[in-house]
């Protein structure tokens, strides 16, 4: 007799360690294989259940890293501005978080392509690709300090030092 | 859109929204993009506005307060929205 397959909120309580390691072998393998491969280990799923978990995890380690980048900024606008308030800073994050939402996956997508295609020599179209992303995303982020800047609290050295810090990115 | 389609929409940003373990909101456009790997590939923004209304009327999901720009308006999920989507996915 078939074993019931797990609701999604299974894979989700297993331990962290378990999850990345579903995570890690499901980039490297079709959802099939990584079904045989859980069930190898006693853990029945569903391919629909498995989907979800993944897209979760994937959406979530985006946002986390998203979440990791505006930090780094707000520090730094903290640092030269320190008359900022915590609300105000709060505000442009949040702000600086919804963009950066938009664009990240593409350069998300970048990352995993350029792994490949390193070892087939085909990498010069997609680094055009992702510098188009790349300044699209820039702008994003110039046209949200512009919107932060007419809302009052930084300063205009302050806005072209970021300026100055996007463009090393 | 028919029924079915938006229950699954709110099961996709309930989705979404509990995958953003961060300190941020998620916004409107953020959404649609989000909710691709979800079976939703840049859903039309009025139709997510409308279901992100309703679960924020149902209390599943909880609107990020903004002073500056409230009009461009950030979304969190809330404990009940776990709660539904828990039981909506049978975990």
């Amino acid at each position: 007799m078939k074993a019931k397959p797990n609701p999604a909120g299974s894979l989700k309580a297993l331990p962290e360690e378990q999850q990345a390691a579903i995570v890690e072998y499901a980039g490297e393998h079709s959802l099939p294989e990584t079904i045989g491969w859980l069930a190898d280990q006693g853990i029945q799923v569903a391919a629909d259940v498995l989907a979800v978990f993944l897209s979760q995890r994937q959406v979530r380690q985006q946002l986390n890293v998203n979440a990791a980048l505006v930090q780094l900024l707000l520090e730094e606008l903290a640092w030269e501005d320190p008359t900022l308030s915590v609300a105000r800073i709060q505000e442009v994050g949040q702000a600086f978080f919804s963009r950066m939402a938009l664009a990240n996956r593409d350069s998300d997508l970048w990352h995993l392509t350029q792994e490949l295609d390193l070892k087939r020599g085909r990498l010069d179209l997609d680094r055009h690709k992702f510098q188009e992303s790349l300044e699209e995303r820039k702008a994003a982020i110039r046209q949200e300090l512009e919107r932060a800047r007419a809302g009052g609290g930084l300063t205009a050295d302050t806005l072209e030092r970021i300026e100055h810090e996007l463009n090393l990115m | 859109m028919k029924p079915q389609q938006r229950e699954l929409l709110r099961l996709a940003l309930l989705r979404v929204l509990e995958a953003n373990a961060t300190a941020y909101g998620l916004g409107l456009e953020a959404l649609c993009h989000l909710a691709a790997p979800f079976g939703f590939v840049e859903p039309e923004a009025a139709a997510v506005a409308m279901e992100i209304q309703y679960l924020e009327d149902k209390g599943f999901v909880l609107p990020v307060n903004k002073v500056v720009s409230p009009e461009n308006r950030a979304w969190r999920i809330s404990a009940a929205g776990r709660d539904s989507l828990a039981q909506l996915s049978g975990e």
